[in-house]
């Protein structure tokens, strides 16, 4: 993770205040090289798909998110309209913009292709080092049991 | 983007000064709406080009408008629709900071006063001392505030945070989105901290040579550039190898690391494929992008 | 050696010492022409002689040139650290001394001047010359911040010199008394030598501001650890304030005109680095002008209101070019030429006054001050002539002119080009004359019609730098 500090003369993101939930926590690398409304349109889908996003939740306006993450509000409005486009949200006139319900057959899909996705490199390493199917088989299943989704906590060994 | 109308247009221009040619044939227009970095080694010509728009320069050769109008006759309406710092300047240094304030000012038709208030608590510049005591760090933020005072459409940095410590860096590159929310204008950065300029601008113009030698979109340019790195998980790699649209190739018996500009990556991955071939791309960050493309133009 | 020749080097490469060359050979000339005006001086009576002390004025020169040069580094921190930087200095200062003196011994070996030397005088005088030098180094190091008053010093004691009867006196003993004035001379000679030496000096100056020669500020960023010499005065805050609003309101009512703005903002700018300078305007520019009135006063080649005017001319057309900066204001092109002849005009206007005040002062100067001045051996003191200020008013544009279109060139060259261009001036005034010039025959019309052209020259190099060249900023 990288440090990411919140800006100087906008004080009000160094605590989560109540009553502004609307906080939006972006991890976002600037020097990379992956474009950040890129790595915005990711790490959003990536919310969407893990629960931490929901639908009918309001993203934070463009002005305040390129204020919090001290980027140029072009990105924010970049990566929104590409988001807008694939169909993640919705423009809500003179309110602002939510997350849209997606249906679940295509959010499951989006869901395995991006595990796959992970898996992928985890293959890949497993065979150059030699190791078996059913190797992995087993890794993968230990590590299944390890963490359990639903209370987001580890489990008693 | 509110105009399609480019707010500065540049045809063929070139500069030469006695034996030496700045800038050689310069084809570019400026949009507004866009945070353009100028980047580019030393002596490339940025600081001339910028002269050029702003009017200090005639050209030898080539059109430069600005606002419509031929850069070097730029009344007075016009030029104070502009903003330039550059870091070499040399400011009244028998003034104080307030006198030099106010006389800037006092030729401009509107001076945003809560943003020099601000501007001057934030960055600490005491308004009692003497500009030839300052340091060199204040003295470049003052010279900003004299740019940015007067909202310009048109501003225009010139190494704006050389001089600044990194607080003082990340202070100002927030100032400058607050100034930036406000539609159709343009901010022109020149300038060699990639790390700082790269957050902010949305827009690069690469020049070397006198020449612009990349004019995209920042995340454009990030895109098309691939790092990628090739691992054989079976026998070792071929001795000749070659891949289409490869800049660099480092490789040993079994790895490539290998540096794309917008390759074909479905057929980039079959012959990885063909060669039992383990993949991993990453993106170049601005930094390295740079050197890459500067080393290739050799 | 090689710090030895990398301080070789240093002797032509500062703009510093270049203003020490500059006083040393002024100095060489006095005493030159000195010589060449034998007959106000008692040569014939040879207890009276000093010829030989004579060359006492320029080694002193020499000596704090010198000085100054091995201050210069030892008031930079770093010189601390490097190795031998005690020695080497010393050893760069020995050798300047040696060769300075024995080429003024060698000198008054060869001209002996209306006296027979014995071998052994020749021994006395090169150690005397040595010691002079000597305790000039040794005092620019000491009183490091003084150093500005040296070239005035200079400037006032070269007429003096003939008054005091104390140099004879020092030849009487020298050529007379010589095993004890060698032992004097080598025993202050040895402890000096002894002193530079030390850490002593080095530490007492390292990190002290390092004063320049030249009255006014070094170019950016060439010397971090120099502070320049006491400007900057700030007016009076009510005063200041006053002067500020008077210009500030002015420029701010007019904003929307692109010319009359411009030319408010270009007086105010000159007036205030003129009056934040108010010291040295008024304190050292009357001095300096006073010196060299009694200094040109006592070469006798050169005609002194011809200098005079021709020397304010030139150096008024400096204040053409002066008050640069590079902040980006709002002016165009027609701005900018009214701005360029605004800048004329105020310089003129300066100039104008301080010519005013001078003939002015030397017309009401008191008898005694008068016969002080008439020190200098054949002349009498001479007062301005206010008449002659067409002078100025025709090389003054000349001067700006010139130096808009050259202003690239460096300050070192404009300096020396000026220098020669007074002199040129100064002493020919008489032959031009001769010749017959137009402006030699003192009539109006031709006059008028010099100044004229002076003008139009002045305003044809504004309107081609301005309008068809490429500007550099410095508005």
């Amino acid at each position: 993770m990288k440090f990411q500090e919140p800006p100087f003369f906008n004080k009000k993101y160094y605590y989560n205040i109540p009553g502004f939930k609307d906080l939006m926590i972006l991890d976002i690398d600037y020097h990379s090289g992956v474009p950040i409304y890129r790595q915005i349109i990711d790490q959003v889908r990536e919310q969407i798909m893990g629960g931490l996003l929901k639908e009918g939740d309001q993203l934070m306006p463009v002005r305040e998110l390129s204020a919090m993450l001290t980027i140029n509000p072009m990105t924010v409005s970049k990566a929104y309209s590409a988001m807008e486009a694939e169909g993640l949200l919705e423009r809500r006139r003179g309110i602002g913009l939510f997350i849209v319900g997606i249906e679940p057959l295509r959010k499951d899909k989006a869901k395995e292709a991006h595990v796959e996705a992970l898996l992928n490199k985890a293959v890949i390493t497993a065979r150059q080092f030699g190791l078996s199917s059913k190797k992995m088989q087993k890794i993968l299943d230990e590590l299944f049991a390890k963490y359990q989704a639903d209370d987001r906590s580890l489990s008693d060994e | 983007m509110s105009d399609f109308e480019p707010i500065v247009k540049i045809r063929g221009l070139t500069k030469h000064f006695k034996k030496h040619t700045a800038l050689a044939g310069v084809d570019l227009d400026i949009y507004p709406g866009r945070i353009i970095g100028l980047l580019g080694p030393n002596g490339c010509g940025k600081s001339t080009l910028i002269r050029h728009i702003i009017g200090l320069y005639l050209p030898s050769q080539g059109t430069c408008m600005t606002f419509g109008k031929n850069a070097a006759d730029l009344g007075q309406k016009e030029l104070c629709r502009i903003g330039y710092a550059h870091q070499e300047g040399q400011l009244l240094d028998w003034m104080n900071v307030e006198q030099l304030i106010r006389y800037v000012s006092a030729f401009y038709p509107k001076w945003n006063k809560d943003l020099e208030l601000r501007y001057t608590q934030d960055f600490e510049i005491r308004m009692k001392d003497r500009v030839g005591s300052l340091s060199p760090g204040q003295r470049q933020k003052l010279a900003i505030l004299l740019a940015i005072g007067h909202e310009p459409d048109l501003l225009i940095l010139d190494e704006p945070a050389s001089a600044l410590d990194p607080i003082a860096r990340a202070q100002f590159l927030e100032l400058l989105l607050n100034i930036i929310q406000q539609e159709g204008k343009i901010i022109l950065i020149a300038s060699h901290i990639l790390t700082d300029v790269e957050k902010i601008i949305d827009h690069v113009i690469m020049m070397n040579g006198g020449r612009i030698i990349k004019n995209q979109g920042l995340d454009n340019l990030l895109e098309s550039y691939l790092h990628v790195r090739l691992t054989s998980i079976g026998k070792e790699l071929p001795q000749e190898l070659s891949f289409e649209k490869a800049l660099f190739c480092q490789k040993d018996n079994y790895q490539a690391l290998i540096v794309f500009e917008t390759p074909d990556l479905d057929s980039f991955k079959a012959q990885a494929e063909r060669l039992n071939c383990r993949v991993d791309i990453h993106a170049l960050p601005l930094e390295d992008l740079y050197r890459v493309i500067m080393r290739s133009q050799h | 050696m090689k710090g030895i020749t990398a301080n070789l080097k240093l002797l032509y490469q500062t703009r510093e010492m270049w203003g020490w060359y500059f006083l040393f050979f002024i100095s060489i000339l006095h005493i030159l022409s000195s010589f060449f005006t034998p007959q106000s001086r008692h040569i014939t009576d040879l207890s009276y002689n000093w010829d030989l002390i004579a060359p006492l004025l320029p080694l002193a020169v020499w000596g704090c040139a010198m000085g100054r040069l091995a201050a210069s580094i030892w008031t930079k921190p770093i010189s601390f650290c490097m190795p031998g930087h005690i020695r080497t200095s010393r050893k760069m200062l020995t050798l300047m001394g040696i060769a300075v003196a024995s080429v003024t011994s060698l000198i008054m070996m060869i001209f002996p001047f209306w006296l027979t030397l014995k071998p052994l005088n020749i021994v006395t005088l090169f150690s005397f010359y040595l010691l002079i030098y000597c305790l000039s180094v040794i005092t620019s190091i000491l009183f490091n911040k003084l150093v500005f008053v040296i070239p005035y010093l200079v400037l006032f004691v070269m007429p003096l010199m003939n008054r005091l009867e104390m140099l004879s006196l020092i030849q009487n003993i020298l050529l007379n008394d010589t095993w004890s004035s060698l032992f004097v001379c080598w025993a202050v000679i040895l402890l000096i030598y002894y002193v530079v030496g030390t850490k002593y000096l080095p530490r007492r100056m390292c990190g002290a501001p390092s004063m320049t020669f030249f009255v006014g500020s070094e170019a950016p960023g060439s010397d971090l650890y120099s502070t320049p010499l006491p400007q900057n005065n700030p007016l009076p805050k009510r005063i200041a304030g006053a002067v500020n609003q008077f210009f500030l309101v002015r420029i701010q009512y007019n904003k929307s005109s692109s010319i009359v703005p411009h030319i408010w903002g270009r007086i105010y700018v000159i007036l205030g680095s003129f009056i934040s300078n108010w010291r040295v305007i008024f304190f050292d520019g009357p001095i300096i002008f006073l010196a060299a009135a009694i200094f040109i006063n006592s070469i006798r080649v050169i005609d002194l209101q011809s200098f005079l005017y021709s020397f304010i001319g030139l150096l008024g057309g400096h204040i053409c070019v002066m008050s640069g900066s590079d902040i980006f204001l709002p002016v165009d092109r027609r701005g900018r030429f009214f701005s360029e002849l605004t800048a004329l005009m105020t310089a003129i206007s300066i100039m104008l006054i301080i010519t005013g005040l001078f003939a002015f002062l030397s017309r009401i100067l008191p008898h005694s001050v008068t016969s002080f001045i008439n020190l200098t051996w054949s002349s009498n003191f001479v007062t301005l002539h206010v008449k002659y200020i067409f002078i100025t008013m025709i090389l003054l544009p000349i001067t700006g002119g010139l130096l808009i279109l050259f202003r690239k060139k460096s300050f070192l060259f404009i300096l020396t080009v000026t220098g020669i261009a007074i002199f040129l001036l100064g002493a020919h005034y008489h032959m031009i004359k001769k010749i017959g010039f137009a402006f030699s025959a003192f009539n109006i019309p031709s006059i008028v019609l010099l100044t004229a052209l002076s003008f139009g020259f002045y305003m044809a190099i504004i309107y081609y730098s301005v309008i068809k060249r490429s500007l550099f900023l410095r508005n």
